[in-house]
């Protein structure tokens, strides 16, 4: 089953990224979207209890995290439980607060 | 080869300004500066200001300069976040040495406090995140410092505590400014049980949102008396979003400070005062620890130890810091410019510290650990 976490490849040197861009960061090459796997390492995670607004307010506590994909990017995602860093973690898109938001999970 | 000195750095007091804007505030802290420089409108030729979220505008340079009366020969304004104050001098020295200018205002204010509400100041400034990747997740600018800052801990084995000695240390020193907006002294165990804000910086952790404004005078001339010398200026960026930071979050600081440091002839051993951003606990620690001041994981205890302290052997933000004299946007980074121009020309006062240094360091830091701009100067008289 797909994450659902959207990625780009540019097809001259195979740089992987997730921040959509029109052009390769390194070379300026074309990118190609493709789906991450999900499987990823926790590097780090904060639970906000002081949200920006009135939809996240109704959400706190909630664990936002740093995940480093196996594809290669680092994404802000939101996090499920505690899980240490380092620690595997499998994640997919899902609905948050009204919107696509990447959740992970400790694998 | 010319070289650039500060006539006058000066700060209105900050906190909540009633009746303030961001043109008031930037006037008051210019006359100041005219004041303490003993200088008239016309001597200044040059004007670089900053940006202020309460008063957008294409132009805030010559917005200012009309408002304040001054008609410059060069103008304009830089963003660049927290590092606003600091590479704001720098593009001033640089029209100095270029002979472009002679004496440059450089200015900011903002009434960030009284000029708009709590929410809108937090979402103004969770926009330093990515507005795909990160803003939409919920994330507000003490969160992305927070995942460095657990980050951080995890990799130096440093403690919450240790972090809120840095907390602790500029409450005492903002305690004995006049005009901080935050003064009454806390202890470590204060800081430990305050609000949670995003694991692990609690609201003592954070610096407040506060109203002020803050100005410089940089000119060809030392000016009578003693005066401060640019003698090196170097930035970094090494990202601008969280996301796509380095492993080591404080790259940034570590190339900006090596090569400001390298241009000056100087090591930070040499540096006898620091004045360091410190929007969080844990940002001070990094940036000190990436200046090679503190050893990984060890600010927090050297704060502890007194090594910071007015009396200690190397004074740190010694008015307070944003954490305590407070952050206004660009001005608030501009308020340790001004502490380190008066410890280190003799006009602190009461509040002077007990050693004479003839170096100190000035350390910005922009967005997230994002963009980075080191001064360091040198006493003379």
């Amino acid at each position: 089953m797909s994450s659902g976490i959207e990625l780009q490849r540019c097809r001259a040197c195979a740089k992987t990224w997730a921040f959509p861009r029109r052009r390769c960061p390194s070379c300026g090459g074309e990118p190609e979207a493709f789906r991450a796997s999900g499987r990823a390492t926790l590097f780090s995670a904060t639970v906000v209890t002081r949200a920006p607004d009135e939809t996240f307010r109704a959400l706190v506590p909630y664990r936002i995290a740093l995940a480093d994909l196996e594809e290669g990017p680092r994404i802000m995602a939101h996090l499920s439980d505690e899980a240490e860093i380092g620690s595997p973690l499998r994640g997919r898109m899902e609905r948050i607060a009204g919107r696509q938001i990447p959740l992970f999970r400790p694998a | 080869m010319s070289a650039s000195f500060v006539r006058a750095a000066c700060v209105t007091p900050f906190g909540r300004i009633e009746g303030s804007s961001a043109l008031s505030l930037m006037g008051d802290a210019a006359q100041a500066a005219l004041d303490a420089a003993g200088m008239e409108r016309s001597d200044i030729d040059g004007l670089i200001c900053g940006y202020a979220t309460t008063h957008p505008h294409l132009m805030l340079s010559t917005v200012f300069a009309e408002d304040f009366g001054i008609r410059p020969a060069y103008a304009h304004a830089v963003q660049l976040g927290g590092g606003t104050g600091a590479a704001m001098l720098m593009v001033a020295d640089m029209a100095i040495r270029s002979g472009e200018a002679r004496n440059v205002l450089v200015v900011a204010g903002e009434n960030r406090l009284t000029g708009m509400s709590r929410d809108a100041a937090v979402q103004t400034l969770a926009q330093v995140g990515h507005p795909v990747g990160e803003a939409p997740l919920g994330a507000t600018i003490p969160a992305y410092y927070a995942l460095g800052a657990a980050r951080y801990l995890h990799e130096t084995g440093a403690t919450e505590a240790d972090l809120a000695e840095l907390a602790v240390l500029m409450r005492r020193h903002a305690s004995q400014t006049p005009g901080a907006h935050l003064a009454d002294p806390f202890s470590v165990a204060d800081v430990l049980a305050s609000k949670p804000i995003a694991t692990p910086l609690k609201l003592m952790d954070c610096c407040p949102i506060s109203d002020g404004g803050g100005a410089v005078i940089l000119s060809a001339e030392p000016g009578p008396g003693a005066s401060l010398k640019l003698i090196g200026a170097a930035q970094a960026h090494t990202h601008q979003h969280l996301s796509e930071a380095p492993d080591d979050l404080a790259l940034g600081a570590r190339i900006s400070s090596a090569k400001a440091l390298e241009r000056a002839g100087r090591t930070i051993g040499d540096m006898g005062y620091l004045a360091v951003y410190d929007s969080f606990t844990v940002t001070l620690a990094l940036l000190l620890e990436a200046l090679g001041v503190s050893a990984p994981g060890k600010a927090g205890q050297d704060a502890a130890g007194g090594r910071f302290a007015r009396s200690g052997a190397l004074p740190l933000n010694t008015h307070g810091g944003l954490l305590s004299y407070g952050h206004c946007g660009v001005a608030g980074a501009m308020a340790h410019m001004a502490e380190a121009w008066a410890q280190m020309t003799g006009r602190a006062g009461a509040r002077a510290i007990a050693s004479e240094p003839a170096h100190a360091i000035y350390h910005g830091d922009g967005g997230v650990l994002s963009s980075h701009v080191t001064l360091v100067m040198e006493r003379v008289s």
